[in-house]
């Protein structure tokens, strides 16, 4: 009894400092992304034909990229086009964009992604595709 | 009574001579009968990957209870496990202020020492660092140094120990490769409230790892990363676990991480469950149903411990993981994973372990993720661990197979 009257005030200033610093304890943690995802791919109108283009595009780097550069890493986060165009992505010209040449190769490099293989005719054409179609 | 080790170390004494000659070999044909149905299970389903620190049970330690307050393991050490980790598994250290003899060490292995704190008391700090060599492979090599976790935490507890209260605040660094200027600093992975009425009842409430398959510590294990139940994927909630002398039984409600945004939160059920089928050797199962807002999650698992003679053991989890997006008209994914982790022990307080783990994030993709590699692990005293793993890394599509990566992890692992 001594023990719980002893522990009863301990146990409360444990709850209330726990309680008083809840705002500051927001964990980064498997699903801190999924809104940011999930609305995003909802968000892609499949029925036009850019949006057609991207979904076909993230299909493949859902198949090839995000194992290694997924949310467990968060390197690497494809929600929408505006996540690509800029530094990987040239909107228009997939012969100038960073990420078609990291996948391709180039005449002075090889393809360097996926790591020790490249992707398939089929997968270079859908990226393609959908770089030249962007405006 | 002065100068007589305590109970407790009086009992872990004993059951570490009677684990030298615990071996029956009585019992080799039902334990080849076990290996054999695990055997066949694997082949049958081409069994992908397993892993385990559960790896406890090569002592003849079943449960979780016998050293951490948690009954599903993790978290702050009872006075049991802290002092069977200095009698038992660290080697006797070089500097001898804890004491020469292993009463002594025990006696010493409170939070400060030999100083006793009142019973109803318990702090535990830790840190955990690493220090990353990766791209062996290829001769160029990257290091980096990560601190991954540092907490501090108490348990208070009562009635010998049968109502406790514990929790933890931790300095959580951003994940490797964020971008996030925002991301947190601080995090709580802990904080719960146990009743246990009777031995074989434990009801508890808080924030927790949730309850499923093997806890192992390797966080980036696919058991762990791929199925939701990483370094920051704790739940509120509240659970039962049944306790017994021949296994265990955990049902887990879980609210979600009440620190998150509420669509974030993943809610659902748990349940995972041991059975202990011969000395040394244990069989589980493990369901877990869960949903956020924006994606449904429908995980299985098996898994296995077996202990073999002191301090040697392999542990193993098979399973899958149903991913359905809830928002969109996306495909759902079926992924699976596998872990296998042998160790053996050379000597007291070194430990050589080989791991292997398999897993496809989508079965459909034909792309197979493997990990393997040996690991020595160090504990040169009760409260320092060091552990040296060499992981080679291998990505295998549908038609082309990409060479090793290599890596190695040395790690600092302090715990006071």
């Amino acid at each position: 009894m001594r023990s719980l009257l002893l522990s009863a005030p301990l146990i409360l200033m444990s709850l209330a400092l726990l309680s008083s610093a809840c705002g500051e304890f927001e964990p980064t943690n498997s699903f801190s992304q999924d809104q940011e995802l999930y609305q995003a791919i909802a968000a892609i109108d499949t029925t036009t034909d850019a949006g057609a283009r991207f979904s076909a595009a993230r299909d493949v780097f859902e198949r090839k990229c995000t194992g290694c550069h997924g949310l467990v890493s968060h390197s690497f986060h494809v929600y929408e086009e505006g996540d690509f165009v800029g530094y990987y992505v040239t909107a228009g010209d997939s012969g100038s964009s960073r990420l078609y040449r990291y996948l391709k190769g180039s005449g002075l490099s090889p393809a360097t992604m996926p790591e020790g293989a490249s992707l398939s005719t089929e997968d270079l054409e859908t990226l393609k595709d959908w770089i030249d179609g962007l405006e | 009574m002065k100068g007589d080790p305590p109970v407790e170390l009086r009992v872990i004494l004993g059951n570490t001579r009677r684990m030298r000659n615990r071996l029956n070999f009585k019992r080799l044909k039902s334990r080849s009968l076990i290996l054999g149905f695990w055997f066949s299970f694997f082949l049958f389903f081409d069994a992908r990957n397993v892993h385990a620190y559960p790896n406890t049970i090569g002592y003849g330690y079943g449960s979780c209870t016998t050293c951490h307050f948690n009954s599903n393991g993790n978290g702050p050490l009872t006075d049991y496990g802290r002092a069977l980790f200095a009698t038992a598994i660290a080697a006797k250290p070089w500097i001898q202020a804890f004491g020469k003899t292993d009463e002594e060490l025990g006696s010493s292995s409170g939070f400060l020492g030999r100083l006793q704190l009142p019973s109803l008391i318990r702090p535990f700090m830790g840190f955990r660092g690493m220090a990353l060599v990766s791209d062996i492979e290829s001769g160029s090599l990257s290091t980096r140094v990560i601190p991954m976790d540092l907490h501090a935490g108490m348990v208070l507890k009562a009635f010998k120990d049968r109502v406790f209260l514990s929790g933890t605040a931790a300095y959580s660094p951003p994940p490797v490769g964020s971008s996030e200027s925002d991301s947190p600093t601080w995090i709580t992975r802990e904080h719960i409230l146990v009743v246990r009425p009777w031995k074989w009842l434990e009801v508890g409430a808080g924030l927790t790892d949730v309850a499923f398959g093997l806890r192992v510590p390797e966080h980036p294990a696919f058991i762990r990363s791929w199925n939701g139940l990483s370094m920051n994927d704790q739940s509120h909630g509240a659970w039962m676990t049944w306790s017994g002398r021949s296994g265990q039984l955990t049902v887990h409600g879980l609210t979600g991480n009440f620190l998150q945004a509420a669509d974030l939160r993943q809610k659902g059920v748990s349940a995972t469950g041991e059975i202990e089928v011969a000395e040394k050797i244990r069989l589980g199962a493990s369901a877990m149903s869960t949903t956020n807002d924006y994606r449904g999650r429908l995980l299985g698992a098996i898994h296995s411990r077996i202990g073999f003679t002191e301090g040697t053991s392999v542990i193993a989890q098979v399973g899958v993981n149903r991913e359905s997006p809830v928002l969109t008209s996306l495909d759902e994914t079926l992924g699976e994973t596998f872990f296998l982790q042998s160790t053996f022990l050379l000597k007291r307080g070194w430990n050589l372990l080989f791991s292997f783990e398999q897993g496809t994030r989508d079965v459909l993709s034909g792309v197979q993720y493997f990990r393997a590699g040996p690991t020595l692990q160090v504990f040169p005293m009760q409260r320092l661990e060091f552990r040296f793993d060499l992981v080679a890394s291998r990505l295998m599509g549908a038609e082309q197979v990409d060479p090793d990566r290599i890596a190695l992890q040395s790690q600092l692992h302090l715990s006071l």
